[in-house]
């Protein structure tokens, strides 16, 4: 099969999109400029290019055959250098389907295929025809049996409320303050060095503002465009979703392959009652991931709802979190009072600079109380239990709820730090197969040593039964 | 508790005091006003020659039951449990170092995304060919899962 032949003009005005632009202004200033020589000079350059482009994507189409067989699919492709490559559905961890506006526009769509090895999608289609999709999905799969879209009884659909909560609530706190809490100390020191604080303190009011009126509108917009009638359902042993307003993308968790499931929950979802759940494999997600939820199963739901699903759809009943030991709150005391401290230096010699009264200086140290509270919060949120699966906690800004299935165990490592050592704790990282970077290891940090290394047994013992 | 290969440690407190005196020689000349400022690179030499001794005392490894475990770290201890069964292949390495001591290193690959930690280090070569052949001998894979 081939791919869409809409993928040469597709792929020869997006490479050279960029160089369009320089030329087009290159160009451009030439022609008013009246040098008409350097203006037909670039111009036949940017033809040049963009014929050279259209006939190189032209040969890459045409050496690219690929052919859906008996579970699995096998991909010739390569101008210069030839590259055969087949991939059994068996290895295959997830198939995702990508459209944005031009894609639909054109009846296209990039089809990306991964497996557990290598840190890269495994094979990316660009682009094919849309109609040809689900030839593909159905070639990979193993089983016969495909539903028709009625027919699908949806696990999860995104209400309207949902989805706007969602742009609300997923904007990232913790970046705001740090932001906030930059212009907050410079304008406290600016203004104190100049004349008129007034007028600083009315700027600074003004700059806060803005700075929160599009944190929170764009993640809204990116979120909603994002998330626009996300659906989940099953669909022959694995869990499918699309979603998206602009963009278009379809994914496909293969039930099998899932790695760790995780509950996310930030603070504004907290204070509202609300998680995500997200669903990995161990799959790279590639660029994928570094979008938001990218892995997302569920965007946002009221968490009694999500734990109703885990129950119902993966028999996990989310059992009680053990904290871990009082000790670890006094070595984030220390963390950040050295924080504090820092910052205070920091500020303080600031100040000495601009000629103010050193004791302006000192102003951080009137966050000193927050210390104590930092450092609860942080211990609060973290925790680990044992039942049918591994369960850790971290985070207070985003907390991750992480349950990882026994058999998934590659490695148990702990690890002490010379400070841990001090207080007789340990940590403990579950390394299971997953794309590193991206999708989040469980953890179980600063546990008394005593007991972490009795939980990493037990999870020794649970593991090795489960083989 | 198996250790890597004893010579090693010469290796290790002449390479790391060496590093440290050099590294303190520039912050001697910056602070060279200060009174018994030559003391630093001194200081420095010193501690990691110390650095350098519990390197090597805290390297450890066995092959257990059904798991290899591997001790090391100085400022961040790390204690690895690898299942046999989640070993994929092993290899021995010489890197030119390696080489011109007559060591040899073991590294063992596990699909897990932050495995890369598992290799022993600073052994014989014929115990590095050893330990790779039992561990090969050791890996199960088992036949319905895809060890991932």
């Amino acid at each position: 099969m081939k791919l869409s032949i809409w993928t040469v003009p597709y792929r020869t005005v997006k490479s050279v999109f960029s160089m369009i632009v320089l030329l087009t202004f290159a160009s451009s200033s030439a022609f008013e400029g009246g040098d008409l020589g350097a203006f037909l000079v670039l111009m036949s350059f940017l033809g040049v290019f963009l014929a050279g482009s259209a006939l190189w994507y032209y040969l890459v189409w045409k050496r690219y055959e690929y052919f859906v067989e008996d579970d699995s699919i096998r991909i010739n492709q390569g101008v210069i250098q030839r590259k055969e490559r087949e991939i059994p559905s068996r290895r295959i961890q997830n198939v995702d389907v990508r459209k944005n506006i031009v894609h639909r526009a054109l009846g296209i769509a990039r089809v990306d295929i991964e497996t557990a090895g290598g840190g890269s999608t495994e094979a990316s289609l660009r682009y094919v025809d849309e109609d040809d999709v689900d030839h593909i999905r159905k070639g990979l799969k193993e089983g016969e049996k495909v539903e028709s879209e009625e027919e699908r009884d949806y696990l999860y659909e995104i209400s309207m409320q949902e989805l706007s909560l969602l742009g609300v609530v997923s904007v990232n706190l913790q970046l705001l303050l740090v932001i906030l809490g930059i212009f907050g100390t410079t304008a406290t020191l600016g203004g104190m060095a100049m004349e008129d604080g007034m007028s600083a303190a009315i700027v600074l009011g003004f700059v806060v503002f803005a700075t929160l009126v599009f944190a929170f509108v764009s993640s809204f917009v990116s979120s909603f465009t994002r998330f626009y009638g996300f659906r989940l359902w099953e669909e022959d042993g694995d869990l499918r979703y699309e979603r998206g307003l602009l963009n278009r993308a379809e994914g496909t968790i293969p039930l099998e392959k899932v790695q760790n499931i995780t509950v996310e929950e930030n603070v504004l979802k907290r204070l509202t009652g609300y998680a995500t759940l997200k669903i990995e494999t161990a799959g790279y997600a590639g660029e994928k991931a570094i979008e938001q939820g990218s892995e997302a199963a569920i965007p946002l739901a009221k968490r009694s709802r999500i734990e109703r699903f885990l129950k119902d759809f993966r028999g996990i009943e989310v059992p009680e979190i053990n904290r871990v030991t009082h000790t670890a709150m006094r070595r984030y005391m220390g963390r950040y009072a050295l924080l504090l401290g820092t910052l205070t230096l920091i500020t303080t010699a600031a100040a000495a600079r601009l000629s103010t009264p050193v004791i302006y200086g000192l102003f951080p140290l009137l966050f000193s109380p927050c210390i104590m509270t930092a450092a609860h919060l942080k211990w609060k949120h973290r925790g680990y239990a044992l039942s049918d699966r591994i369960v850790t906690r971290n985070g207070f800004w985003n907390r991750s709820t992480i349950f990882t299935p026994y058999y998934r165990v590659q490695n148990l490592v702990e690890t002490q730090t010379v400070l841990q050592r001090r207080w007789h704790l340990s940590s403990l990282t579950v390394d299971i197969a997953g794309s590193g970077m991206f999708s989040s290891t469980p953890r179980a940090v600063d546990m008394d040593t005593e007991n972490l290394r009795e939980f990493r047994d037990e999870i020794y013992r649970r593991f090795q039964d489960s083989l | 508790m198996r250790k890597p290969e004893p010579r090693v440690r010469i290796f290790w407190v002449a390479l790391f005091s060496f590093i440290g005196f050099v590294l303190g020689l520039p912050l001697y000349l910056v602070l060279s006003d200060i009174p018994f400022s030559f003391v630093i690179p001194g200081i420095i030499g010193a501690l990691m020659f110390y650095y350098a001794v519990r390197r090597y005392a805290n390297w450890g490894f066995e092959l257990r039951d059904d798991h290899l475990y591997i001790e090391h770290g100085v400022l961040k201890k790390v204690y690895s449990m690898v299942p046999y069964v989640r070993v994929q292949h092993v290899d021995t390495e010489r890197g030119v170092i390696e080489r011109m001591l007559g060591l040899s290193r073991v590294v063992v690959y596990t699909a897990g995304s932050r495995g890369s930690d598992v290799s022993i280090i600073a052994l014989d070569p014929q115990d590095a060919l050893d330990i790779q052949e039992k561990l090969r001998d050791l890996a199960i894979e088992s036949e319905d899962r895809d060890a991932v």
